[in-house]
């Protein structure tokens, strides 16, 4: 991958300050809230999947005795309708939402890549069949695709990742394709094709980590995106289903208490919004530093 | 012109006919297909074998397409599962108040971000326009369901400004200060994404033709520096609005099926989450293809506005 190169080569010119690696590490950091989004999304993911094995409490444990309490010393956050901790709920939804994000982007990266790069690089009859295909699928609002998809499975964990990365592949298949188109003519893929190289060779290994930047961009903010799919999901009763948490989910539950415990409903949706604007931060920090055109 | 105007016609008839495949094929790519998700639902055995037969569903998948294709084409989109109602009926009924709420958003959208995005770019990476953009990120970001909840908390439950659900009041008659009153938070609420992109928008395009040759000249004959703005950039800068308006359009989609499920307001969008949960399939499908239709019909007509408005496509 390119990181392991630009990595060897950060290390074997130590004194050079104008190595690749730096230059990107240097730029990271300075564009200040793509950095500090960084911090708090590392924060939010030890707290989601580290914090639990801290906590009294499990997250489905019911405590009829117990409902709708306020903020204590035995439940930091209070409790929800069916006397549950809600300081534990949050930290297990957000495993939910942090991972469904992470996992349906990896699914859309590899659709995306796969298809825009065959099409860039083949042209002719296949670009236009997969970009046709693509268009039509773009034409389908996403969310409206989202509900037919889930409309035909009962809704899981698993299912629900599928569905978004099968339905939002379809930014990066058209950016990958324009990288494809840039880069197929030049003189590097000219000498690769000179001395045999393989077609699935040269898509691979030669043009892609030429156009992998633009790509790691659009993930971050794709990420971001894939977790407001899913909590909607969620909050609409389409998506992960109670008790398992989930930010989107626990809204659900919440709004019937809004009159009596309105800060129920104000933490999950905090915590979406915290984590989408960070991944979209720090996709824009990504931009800066890999200097990718918007 | 001709020649352009009528092969982007062909490109949205090929489109159109595509997104009826996959919507078509979805469905059918389910296990056991279509029968399979009525045996789960809970309707009389009596009752699934005759719309087993309506369907067709013991034809071969090519021949159930052309079927369902041209029964699409004379407005037939079979029937809900739920009432045994027209899907199309059901639509139609429920289409005028999408409309009211989504067109209200929309200029609402416009309104909002067109002077937002030419102030911060007449400040550029001023304090004034990093509020701006950091204001627009969390727009971006915000999940409209909760934005909904917390105005609903705010000026139904705290203040008792705004009713919290529904298009009118109960027993109320249909009055227009009344539905006014129902509109304005899940305006807002569906507005806050679009007014993000749209000053982002705005903005970028008001920098890039800042930069253009013929604005310096503007400036260097001693134009008012308003003059510059208003006349001779923004006049340049609106025409990919024109874009703007095609690609919001999903975000709109998603945004309305999810604010008319917090507000209750009994549009398609909330139809098309309710059928989902009931798995009135026929519904679903339905509301896909058509609003797939009007994706693709608004994203024609802005080609062509384009075209109208700016002569250097016409070149290309």
């Amino acid at each position: 991958m390119a990181e392991t190169t630009l990595a060897t080569k950060a290390r074997s010119s130590k004194r050079d300050a104008q190595s690749p690696f730096r230059v990107f590490t240097h730029r990271l950091v300075r564009y200040r809230p793509g950095f500090y989004s960084l911090i708090i999304l590392v924060i939010l993911y030890i707290l989601a999947f580290i914090g639990p094995f801290f906590i009294r409490y499990s997250p489905n444990e019911l405590d009829l005795t117990n409902m709708l309490a306020g903020p204590s010393i035995h439940h930091l956050l209070g409790t929800d309708e069916n006397g549950r901790d809600v300081f534990a709920r949050l930290l297990y939804g957000g495993r939910v939402s942090l991972i469904v994000g992470l996992i349906a982007v990896v699914i859309s990266d590899t659709i995306g890549v796969l298809l825009g790069a065959v099409s860039g690089y083949f042209g002719k009859a296949t670009d236009l069949i997969v970009m046709r295909f693509t268009d039509a699928l773009l034409a389908i609002p996403g969310f409206l695709l989202l509900l037919v998809v889930l409309s035909l499975f009962s809704p899981s964990l698993t299912k629900i990742e599928l569905a978004i990365g099968l339905t939002s592949w379809m930014t990066i298949a058209r950016l990958v394709r324009g990288e494809f188109l840039r880069f197929k003519d030049s003189d590097f893929v000219l000498a690769s094709k000179s001395i045999g190289a393989s077609d699935w060779r040269i898509m691979f290994r030669h043009i892609l980590p030429q156009s992998v930047s633009p790509v790691i961009v659009a993930s971050s903010i794709l990420v971001g995106v894939a977790i407001i799919l899913e909590s909607s999901l969620s909050y609409l009763g389409l998506g992960i289903q109670p008790p398992q948490a989930s930010w989107g989910n626990m809204l659900t539950g919440a709004q019937n208490y809004v009159f009596s415990e309105p800060m129920l409903a104000i933490y999950p949706g905090l915590l979406i919004l915290i984590t989408v604007a960070a991944f979209n931060y720090f996709g824009e920090g990504l931009r800066t530093a890999l200097n990718v055109a918007e | 012109m001709a020649r352009y105007i009528v092969g982007r016609l062909i490109q949205s008839a090929v489109l159109l006919v595509l997104v009826t495949i996959i919507v078509f094929g979805l469905i059918h790519a389910a296990p056991g297909g279509p029968s399979a998700v009525m045996a789960d639902t809970k309707l009389p055995a009596a009752q699934i074998a005759r719309m087993r037969a309506n369907l067709g569903l013991n034809e071969p998948i090519p021949i159930q397409y052309l079927k369902w294709v041209e029964a699409l084409s004379k407005g037939d989109f079979g029937l809900s599962y739920t009432d045994n109602r027209p899907v199309l009926s059901e639509i139609r009924q429920r289409f005028p108040n999408t409309l009211i709420l989504a067109g209200t958003s929309f200029v609402l959208s416009l309104i909002v971000s067109i002077p937002l995005g030419i102030y911060s770019a007449n400040r550029a990476r001023s304090a004034a326009d990093n509020i701006v953009s950091a204001i627009s990120f969390v727009g971006l970001a915000i999940p409209v369901f909760w934005f909904g909840i917390v105005l609903i908390i705010i000026f139904s439950v705290k203040l008792h400004w705004l009713p919290s659900s529904g298009m009118y009041t109960t027993n109320q008659g249909s009055t227009f200060p009344d539905l006014l009153k129902h509109l304005i938070m899940p305006a807002i609420v569906l507005a806050t994404p679009t007014i993000a992109q749209f000053t982002r928008f705005v903005r970028a395009s008001m920098l890039e033709v800042m930069s253009q040759d013929y604005v310096r000249t503007a400036r260097a004959k001693g134009l008012a520096e308003s003059r510059v703005t208003y006349l001779h950039v923004l006049r340049n800068a609106l025409v990919p609005i024109i874009t703007i308006v095609g690609l919001s359009l999903p975000i709109v989609v998603a945004g309305a099926a999810v604010t008319e499920s917090v507000f209750g307001w009994p549009g398609m969008g909330r139809l098309a989450v309710d059928a989902a949960f009931t798995r009135d399939y026929p519904v679903v499908m339905g509301i896909t293809v058509l609003v797939a239709a009007f994706v693709i019909l608004i994203n024609l007509v802005t080609d062509l506005a384009y075209m109208l408005v700016d002569p250097r496509v016409r070149l290309k």
